[in-house]
């Protein structure tokens, strides 16, 4: 345990818990990461430190894939990236890092919509499910 | 009544030397370069933008540590299956406030906060203490420090402390490396003007343990000053030395009454 340096590499997601129907709401993302670019070199041996970056990163909605962004060399350590959207439904939403390694990390929150009226928008219409339950 | 005049008169020049010689032991205590109203944290001369991140809770990059932190803190390990947690909690042993009297004396010697959770570790918990400046000693010593956030630095510098106070005033002023720079030429005399494209602070360590833009992670004080004194083109002393814990207690003593603001956001 003692001595064993960055075990849990952290992931950091933020969505408003709630919004009213057509809100733009801001989704904040950060991710704790070397992001090595690969032309440092140790400055006692002289050895090139491996390129370690993050570079793809994927947002999903209630499954569905919304934001997908490529990332190269450039960007810096521990990112950080927040992007707008608007509410329309209740949903889950789904951020995944990929690195260049292959290795995937992912979080996820919930996002509550409410119509004006103070009722929740749920993604799948209710009584559609309940006229199948009547066909059944 | 001339008497009583001539008496009174007496006795309030009595008191007016009593005064005097009271304001003679007063002037004992050792100069501040700044005033109470004068002090400014690191964070007045850095950038807005640098600010905005420090000031955000989720953008600033150094949470990420406080969380670590928070975890390691609560976490059980050891051979006698005990955390941070089982002994320091709201009910007792809090850790509210602590990380402002450091660096203080510990069993004759001056320590700062990190070598403080060490010897905890050690003594206390019976497990073997982390390497300093190791990533889970900074988030436990950047999460001891959040606790604290907005609270007055309040180191003391009296009894056994004097003594490293002396030394560390001593480092202070004294002309180091190639470019034969004391720390006080830039940050007494030249606060607030640019070196280079940066504005130079008053040099105060609230906002320590601090996440700096530059390494892209949480450093100490001491992994700070070691820079400084590289770029004096000095050679530094190792992290942990006694004379950085007196450099650091002259500097935190410097900036009594500042708030902590760790972790905070530099470049």
């Amino acid at each position: 345990m003692a001595n064993e340096e960055r075990e849990n590499w952290r992931r950091r997601l933020k969505v408003p818990k709630s919004a009213v129907k057509g809100d733009i709401i801001t989704i904040k993302t950060m991710a704790e990461h070397v992001m090595e670019p690969g032309v440092r070199r140790d400055p006692e041996t002289g050895v090139i430190y491996p390129k370690k970056i993050i570079d793809t990163v994927i947002c999903r909605f209630n499954g569905e894939q919304i934001y997908r962004s490529q990332w190269y060399s450039g960007v810096s350590a521990n990112p950080f990236m927040s992007f707008k959207m608007k509410a329309i439904t209740s949903g889950l939403v789904e951020i995944e890092w990929v690195d260049d390694y292959g290795q995937s990390s992912y979080k996820k929150a919930v996002l509550i919509v409410y119509d004006k009226d103070g009722k929740e928008i749920l993604p799948v219409k209710i009584d559609s499910i309940n006229s199948n339950k009547d066909i059944m | 009544m001339f008497f009583i005049i001539k008496i009174s008169f007496v006795l309030i020049l009595v008191f007016s030397f009593k005064l005097l010689a009271g304001e003679e032991t007063d002037s004992k205590n050792f100069e501040k370069p700044y005033e109470k109203n004068e002090l400014k944290s690191g964070s007045y001369f850095s950038r807005e933008e640098t600010r905005a991140i420090e000031q955000d809770e989720f953008e600033n990059p150094g949470m990420i540590w406080v969380e670590r932190g928070s975890e390691l803190f609560n976490i059980k390990i050891g051979s006698k299956n005990m955390s941070c947690a089982s002994c320091h909690n709201k009910d007792n042993n809090s850790l509210l406030g602590a990380a402002t009297f450091y660096p203080k004396i510990y069993k004759n010697k001056l320590i700062n906060l990190e070598q403080k959770i060490n010897i905890c570790l050690k003594n206390n918990m019976n497990i073997e203490p982390y390497l300093l400046e190791s990533n889970n000693l900074l988030s436990l010593s950047s999460f001891i420090t959040h606790i604290s956030k907005g609270l007055p630095m309040n180191v003391s510098i009296e009894g056994e402390t004097e003594k490293y106070f002396q030394r560390g005033k001593e480092i202070y002023f004294e002309r180091i490396g190639q470019m034969n720079l004391a720390c006080n030429q830039c940050h007494d005399n030249l606060a607030g003007n640019y070196l280079r494209a940066e504005k130079i602070s008053q040099g105060h360590v609230n906002g320590f343990p601090s996440y700096l833009m530059r390494w892209a992670q949480i450093a100490s004080v001491h992994r700070r000053f070691q820079f400084c004194n590289n770029q004096a083109r000095a050679e530094p002393l190792k992290i942990g030395h006694s004379d950085y814990n007196a450099l650091q207690l002259y500097i935190a003593w410097r900036g009594n009454g500042l708030l902590l603001e760790s972790p905070s956001v530099r470049r």
